[in-house]
């Protein structure tokens, strides 16, 4: 469960900067890893393993409407970054993405302005409590 | 005009010389060499979230560096210079 007023976090993709961004998110307070998400089953568990958190996930997309997940972390291949962060956007997550977004500014330029559209911050008072 | 280098140290002062030859430790990865960066953006992306501020680097920081790099890519590939004004979508 979430205490009173963390952001409820999914880390997407365990691989090698999965397994760093998952580490520096435990020491991060206020901030609660609630889901960690990878296609391979042994992944996911092992940063859930890590992480504490509640739980596995091998569907990715599943992990971002999870509704105790406030903001996604991406860190899976580079060519999977447009489509979970326009999930995410429209999701009404905030995102932190590797980079690039995508390998066109074009397509860029398009989530760009999706993100722009559909992300608006909430007030402090508004977290853990959604 | 001008350029950007990120150099790589070695990453402890110990260097160890035996036989006229010489040999020190150095960074693995880049978790390794940026460790503090990758601890500290998580860091700044969450305190902003938590104060209700909007988290920088943003969405439109994505945009321009990915045409900085479209424009590095292709000043190597045509050996001139090339405007970022150039890279349109």
């Amino acid at each position: 469960m979430r205490s009173g007023s963390s952001i409820g976090v999914a880390l997407l993709g365990f691989g090698r900067m999965g397994e760093t961004h998952l580490r520096n998110l435990n020491g991060l307070a206020r901030v609660k890893v609630v889901v960690v998400a990878d296609p391979r089953r042994e992944a996911a568990e092992r940063g859930k393993a890590i992480s504490g958190a509640e739980e596995a996930l091998t569907d990715v997309e599943m992990a971002i409407v999870h509704p105790a997940v406030d903001a996604v972390v991406i860190v899976t291949p580079t060519d999977t970054h447009a489509r979970l962060l326009e999930l995410a956007a429209h999701a009404g997550k905030a995102v932190f993405s590797e980079k690039p977004i995508a390998l066109d500014l074009a397509e860029t330029a398009r989530l760009v302005n999706v993100i722009d559209t559909t992300f608006a911050p909430k007030s402090p008072a508004r977290w853990g409590r959604s | 005009m001008g350029k950007v280098v990120v150099e790589a140290p070695q990453k402890t002062p110990l260097l160890f010389a035996k036989d006229f030859g010489s040999s020190f430790d150095h960074f693995e990865n880049f978790p390794d060499r940026f460790e503090a960066a990758y601890r500290l953006e998580l860091e700044s992306f969450f305190t902003a979230l938590l104060e209700g501020r909007q988290p920088s680097p943003g969405p439109q920081d994505a945009l321009e560096t990915l045409r900085l790099a479209l424009a590095a890519a292709k000043s190597r590939q045509e050996s001139r210079p090339v405007q970022i004004s150039e890279i349109r979508a």
